[in-house]
């Protein structure tokens, strides 16, 4: 009986029309993995593979570019390209990490917060509050200085922060299943709270879990990129865009591209992640639609 | 209305209680943090002597009380790299980041309102999708990168604006828009969903029934009726862009609290990083607590759940 319900949510008639932004979101997202997982394949040059006599090169369709270098080259010698196609690695890292941890922790804690109820609720729920209210970047700074910079300080960072978004969805949607029909049946024919949860909630709360969590590999995304700007997410000399994007910052009047193109990385897969997430969303469920 | 506000003043309590906590533990992680509190060139005996001063041999619950002593009183220690009191390089540094996101997000206000309205009342028109657009684009753009693009444009090409430093109006044009954007795509959504429910209420249907012209009915009657959660969310996103300043202040150069931040980090200034972060995390949770009640006058209805 749950299955049959889980199906219609997922693959149902929802999966209507498609529009042209949602396509190019996911030719972006397509190539964004692809770029992540086969990245050494891809890039024509090592990212790190430093070439002085090569510094500075403006993108190939400026004057002076080469088109050895098609998005030209940092202070280093190093080609942007490259650099942007193995930064898709670092960022892919990252989301995969911070999206699969923060969404299991919070989805287990949701799901029992919700189900189970009582004072295991009021405190998941008072842990979910403040986590949601504290200023997260400058909690990450604080990390940064005590552990130094690290992937390992981005990735707790992203899953302390996401997994109370998880968990305030799952809570949620948990509460709206606990008293429907097919729940309190199979309490009543003595199935454990367990298998209930395992077998009944969680498969009905994957669906809006699976929307949350493409709108948060965009929200990692950033705010790794960001942390990174800022000296507080991925150390040197790894190709992570925000790092690329802080690099440049001080050339913008002599080497623009330096800082813009890793910037547009950023920004395209974020944007394509929210295009797909708010589609999705909409074919799951509706009701949550804001705009 | 009492039983609520005091129910919601104890949630807040606790919620300082709990987060002072949080902040102590993660404060403490490290073991040991007299090594970032103290200047390289530290002797033995320093490190020793600060270990007593901070009470550091004691069990941990009472060091927890002296860490809430100090912050209480206003002791949040001395910067490394200016040999301040880190309390006063924060307060002198306050005014800046507030003049910031205040006018961030009274631009971000100005330009949302009126298009969200328009968004609501031209449902799948043009206009609805331009505001669609902007609100994808404002909820997508890394706002470090759209600061930098903003100074390539305005500053490097164009020459009209300075890229960075802090004195007249001109200095405030483009970090605010770098920092407003985010929150014009988010008040735009809001305003534009809140419109759409209440345009579908009875009192709207009656309004255009009894004959008043359509301009009253949507900028008066219903505007006013959408704006409820709308203030309420504008209040919490200021509380935001007080902490995302962070990046914009380092861009462009600007004196507040959020530079400050980031120069705590490169001089890696542990004392100056941690008051920062207790005092932000208690105005968080302060406003909050403010906004809720001022909700609660703003919206009668919220005093009979």
């Amino acid at each position: 009986m749950n299955k049959v319900f889980h199906k219609r949510r997922l693959f149902g008639k929802r999966f209507g029309k498609v529009n042209p932004g949602v396509v190019i979101s996911l030719v972006i997202l397509a190539g964004f993995i692809i770029c992540g997982i086969f990245a050494p394949f891809i890039a024509p040059y090592s990212p790190t593979n430093i070439n002085l006599g090569d510094a500075l090169k403006p993108p190939a369709f400026q004057a002076g570019g080469d088109v050895h270098y098609p998005l030209g080259t940092d202070r280093l010698g190093r080609d942007v390209l490259s650099r942007i196609i193995f930064g898709a690695r670092v960022s892919l890292q990252v989301a995969a990490i911070g999206v699969v941890a923060s969404g299991i922790i919070g989805l287990t804690l949701g799901v029992i917060s919700g189900y189970k109820g009582g004072w295991i609720d009021i405190i998941i729920q008072r842990a979910v509050d403040i986590m949601l209210g504290l200023p997260m970047i400058l909690i990450a700074m604080v990390l940064a200085i005590i552990f130094g910079a690290s992937i390992l300080n981005v990735a707790f960072v992203l899953i302390i922060i996401f997994w109370a978004t998880f968990a305030r969805q799952s809570r949620a949607e948990t509460l709206k299943l606990r008293n429907l029909d097919f729940v309190t049946l199979a309490r009543t024919s003595g199935t454990s709270d367990f298998i209930i949860i395992l077998r009944h909630i969680v498969p009905n709360v994957m669906g809006s879990m699976l929307v949350l969590a493409t709108l948060n590999v965009g929200a990692t995304i950033t705010l790794e990129a960001t942390l990174s700007f800022l000296g507080a997410g991925i150390p040197p000399p790894a190709p992570s865009w925000g790092l690329m994007t802080a690099d440049g910052r001080d050339m913008v009047v002599t080497a623009w591209w330096l800082s813009f193109m890793p910037g547009v990385a950023i920004s395209l897969v974020v944007l394509a992640c929210n295009v797909f997430g708010d589609w999705l969303r909409d074919r799951l469920d509706p009701k949550l639609r804001t705009i | 209305m009492t039983r609520y506000l005091i129910n919601r003043l104890t949630q807040g309590i606790i919620a300082l209680f709990l987060s002072s906590v949080l902040v102590f533990i993660l404060l403490r992680m490290t073991g040991d943090p007299t090594l970032l509190l103290l200047t390289p060139d530290a002797t033995l005996a320093d490190v020793a002597a600060l270990r007593v001063q901070l009470g550091l041999d004691q069990p941990y619950p009472v060091q927890y009380f002296l860490f809430m002593r100090n912050i209480l009183q206003g002791d949040f220690g001395n910067s490394l790299f200016y040999h301040r009191p880190v309390l006063d390089l924060i307060a002198a540094r306050f005014p800046a980041t507030l003049l910031l996101a205040i006018t961030a997000n009274a631009l971000g206000m100005a330009i949302a309102l009126p298009f969200g309205v328009i968004a609501a009342t031209h449902r799948e028109k043009w206009q609805d999708t331009m505001a669609k657009v902007t609100a994808i684009l404002g909820q997508s753009l890394p706002n470090f990168w759209l600061g930098i693009v903003l100074i390539q444009i305005f500053s490097v090409w164009l020459g009209w604006l300075p890229s960075s430093g802090y004195g007249s109006l001109k200095f405030l044009i483009l970090p605010a828009v770098a920092l407003g954007f985010g929150s014009v795509a988010a008040i735009l959504r809001l305003t534009r969903s809140s419109m759409l429910d209440v345009l579908s209420a009875d009192y709207i249907r009656l309004a255009r029934i009894k004959g008043l012209p359509e301009r009253l009915v949507i900028w008066k009657h219903a505007l006013r009726n959408a704006l409820i959660p709308v203030v309420t969310f504008a209040g919490i996103y200021f509380v935001r862009t007080l902490a995302g300043s962070v990046v914009v202040e380092t861009i462009f150069a600007w004196p507040g609290v959020g530079r400050l931040a980031y120069e705590a980090v490169v001089r890696r200034d542990f004392p100056v990083e941690q008051g920062i972060l207790i005092l932000f995390t208690a105005l968080f949770i302060l406003f909050n607590l403010m906004i809720d009640i001022i909700y609660l006058f703003l919206d009668p209805r919220v005093k009979l759940r």
